[in-house]
């Protein structure tokens, strides 16, 4: 009687373990394109019997996510959002996601990630900021495809895709410029992330260009060194009255809002004495009368190009890595005046 | 065979490239693994000398089995876009308590939003095809659809936020029932003996439940419910938030929640009429924001995040446990005293 052919048969003959040929036969993730076809046809070749599967005829793609806890613990975080967007645009590819937060201790003591230790995702997608050492760890461990999304390190050999925020920033502040300011200021704590570093680098490059100055007292900290918070302790000081810009470019609409509340605190109205516009465009309306005028992310857009290369990049695994800098739109708003000249 | 030093369901699933709940279904003779897949784990755990008498019989006190099998489960979330596409809402929140709660827990989540309940709309397929091991629905959901569901997917199911409806499925529930009567008894409390009710019955079983409790604290404190004074919070298809009030109106309305409370007031205010001044409220949820009323409204706490770590929980136990029944966890909270009652 012959002898009935197993997976261990087949993964002899085509030189992989036992587990590759098993996720192949079921259509489970983690086996490149080219290879689950040499395994199904030497499984065809050899006469194997596949087992019984519930499972449809195209395999779904699975992404797995990972975020840090501290850019999700605000309910109205950006991350959320993103996360939001994306576990929609997985399943219009016929795929679906997979979400892990990784707490403080996790990320400092480097632990592999759930989605990677397990096996369970076709490409891991890092949502924001992570200290080094634990990028090095992914980029290391990871036998997935790595993706970046809204931020992109050396640490990491992957494709990215982040937001063109020094062309925002660069946007908004020639907007002030083209309405006639010219004593404009930024707020925004430097040297923390790359999203702030960027905005401001776009802004000083169009006050450059219009022959402005940069002075040291416009730019205003909005946030804490040690904790990160917005507008803590300290934060967000205005400059003294007689060397007040006439308007600020705020690095995101939170701070923004905080911003403006400092302002009227202090007795400027906005915008008739003091202009403000801002990025982001994703915080819901809180106050309808102040309606920021702002730089829109489009986190759709976003979400719909990384699909298309987490796609391309599942077929062909050799190819380059690219980062793709994601362009946003001008969202007016009610909180510039033109300066009339 | 003496067994290999510490092999574990772990071990198997990983060699097999499929999940440790997989292979503990296998084990412990549970329907939802196909023979082949069975005999081949057989096989795979023999081979490795795993202590097959462990798992044969699954039970939760079963901790070292329990924690393996936890580790590393994705649990769908799923809701309807109609609950989540507007702003910060109530469910979306809920889902983000529940994917960090599951976080802390071990587990990954899915996040599944789907158009649509009807008859015709097909069945997520991560679903279908079992691609996650547990599943939590979140929000009001057709009976047909849920059923549908549970007939495509193998693994347990939780509902968050909603009553059962077959016992194979468990249900977390906010207090609806004695938290509305939390609400009531606040009014009744500052000297109010006509009070009316605001919700639409028709709509949820949750506002149906709060409407019992408001009817019994009603009743025990020897008070009527009047007809007239029973309003519904929306109306038309796109079930659209309006409070209609009639010619006479009590001294105070119980709202079966702050977004209907927020309508009342609106509705009040065109009349001419302000907030305690006039008509006390007692509301439910404490989640009102971007109203001149949040803040300053009384109403009944819903803890989201006990509320979410019950779901998990849940799930958990239906993936380690023998066949866990439909089981009802009602997490209370407390009310929260704003000051949007007036005593008289």
């Amino acid at each position: 009687m012959k002898k009935e052919v197993t997976m261990t048969d087949i993964a002899a003959k085509v030189g992989v373990s036992v587990v590759t040929v098993s996720k192949a036969l079921s259509g489970k993730s983690g086996v490149g394109k080219q290879l689950r076809e040499e395994i199904l046809s030497e499984a065809e070749r050899q006469g194997y019997i596949p087992a019984e599967s519930k499972r449809a005829e195209k395999k779904q793609i699975v992404v797995g996510v990972i975020v840090a806890e501290r850019f999700i613990s605000e309910k109205q975080s950006f991350y959320w959002k993103m996360y939001q967007e994306l576990s929609q645009e997985a399943m219009r590819h016929e795929g679906f996601s997979l979400f892990e937060v990784v707490s403080g201790e996790e990320e400092l003591a480097c632990e592999v990630p759930k989605i990677l230790r397990f096996k369970k995702a076709d490409v891991l997608v890092v949502l924001g900021v992570f200290h080094r050492s634990y990028l090095t760890m992914l980029n290391e461990q990871s036998e997935i495809p790595l993706f970046s999304l809204d931020s992109v390190y050396e640490e990491v050999d992957g494709d990215a895709i982040i937001v063109d925020n020094s062309m925002g920033g660069y946007l908004m502040t020639n907007y002030l410029l083209e309405r006639g300011h010219e004593k404009i200021g930024f707020v925004g704590t430097l040297h923390m992330t790359p999203s702030i570093d960027d905005r401001y680098l776009g802004y000083y490059k169009a006050m450059v260009l219009a022959k402005k100055t940069v002075e040291q007292s416009w730019i205003v900290d909005d946030r804490s060194t040690e904790t990160g918070k917005v507008g803590a302790e300290g934060t967000l000081c205005l400059p003294d009255p007689e060397n007040m810009p006439s308007a600020f470019f705020c690095n995101c609409d939170f701070t923004a809002r905080l911003m403006i509340g400092k302002l009227k605190e202090a007795g400027y109205r906005v915008p008739e004495d003091i202009s403000v516009v801002s990025f982001d465009h994703y915080l819901p309306e809180e106050n309808p009368e102040v309606s920021l005028t702002t730089y829109e992310v489009n986190m759709k857009a976003i979400v719909r190009q990384m699909m298309t290369l987490i796609k391309a990049r599942l077929e062909e695994t050799d190819w380059p890595f690219c980062t793709i800098l994601a362009r946003g739109r001008l969202i007016e708003g009610n909180t510039v005046r033109e300066i009339t000249r | 065979m003496r067994p290999k030093k510490g092999v574990t369901l772990r071990d198997i699933a990983e060699e097999l490239g499929i999940s440790a709940v997989t292979v503990s279904n296998a084990l412990a003779g549970k329907k939802g693994v196909s023979e082949e897949k069975r005999e081949q784990i057989l096989e795979c755990a023999l081979r490795r000398g795993l202590d097959l008498a462990k798992y044969r019989q699954r039970t939760t006190s079963n901790k070292e089995a329990s924690e393996e099998l936890k580790e590393g489960a994705s649990i769908g979330v799923m809701v309807l876009n109609r609950y989540i596409s507007v702003g910060t809402s109530f469910y979306w929140e809920m889902y983000q308590k529940t994917a960090y709660v599951a976080s802390g827990l071990k587990c990954l989540t899915s996040l599944i939003i789907w158009k649509s309940d009807s008859e015709e709309s097909a069945i997520p397929p991560q679903i279908a095809n079992q691609e996650i091991d547990g599943l939590i629905l979140i929000g009001p959901m057709d009976d047909g659809y849920k059923r549908r569901l549970k007939k495509a997917f193998d693994g347990p199911i939780v509902l968050l936020d909603q009553p059962i409806f077959d016992d194979d499925v468990s249900c977390v529930l906010s207090g609806d029932y004695y938290g509305m009567y939390r609400s009531a008894r606040e009014l009744i409390r500052a000297g109010h003996r006509e009070i009316g009710f605001v919700g639409s019955l028709d709509y949820s079983r949750n506002i149906i439940d709060r409407y019992y409790g408001y009817k019994k604290c009603m009743r025990e404190n020897g008070l009527s419910v009047r007809k007239e004074w029973v309003l519904p919070d929306r109306y038309g298809k796109e079930e659209r938030g309006l409070v209609v009030l009639p010619d006479t109106l009590p001294t105070a309305f119980v709202t079966s929640s702050d977004w209907a409370a927020s309508y009342l007031y609106d509705a009040l205010q065109e009349r001419g009429l302000s907030v305690p001044e006039d008509i006390s409220i007692a509301s439910y949820d404490d989640y009102l924001y971007n109203h001149p009323l949040a803040g300053r409204l009384t109403t009944y706490h819903v803890d989201m995040e006990h509320m979410a770590r019950c779901a998990v929980r849940l799930v958990i136990r239906g993936l380690i446990g023998p066949g866990s029944t439909g089981v009802i966890c009602e997490v209370d909270s407390h009310m929260v005293l704003r000051d949007s009652i007036r005593k008289i």
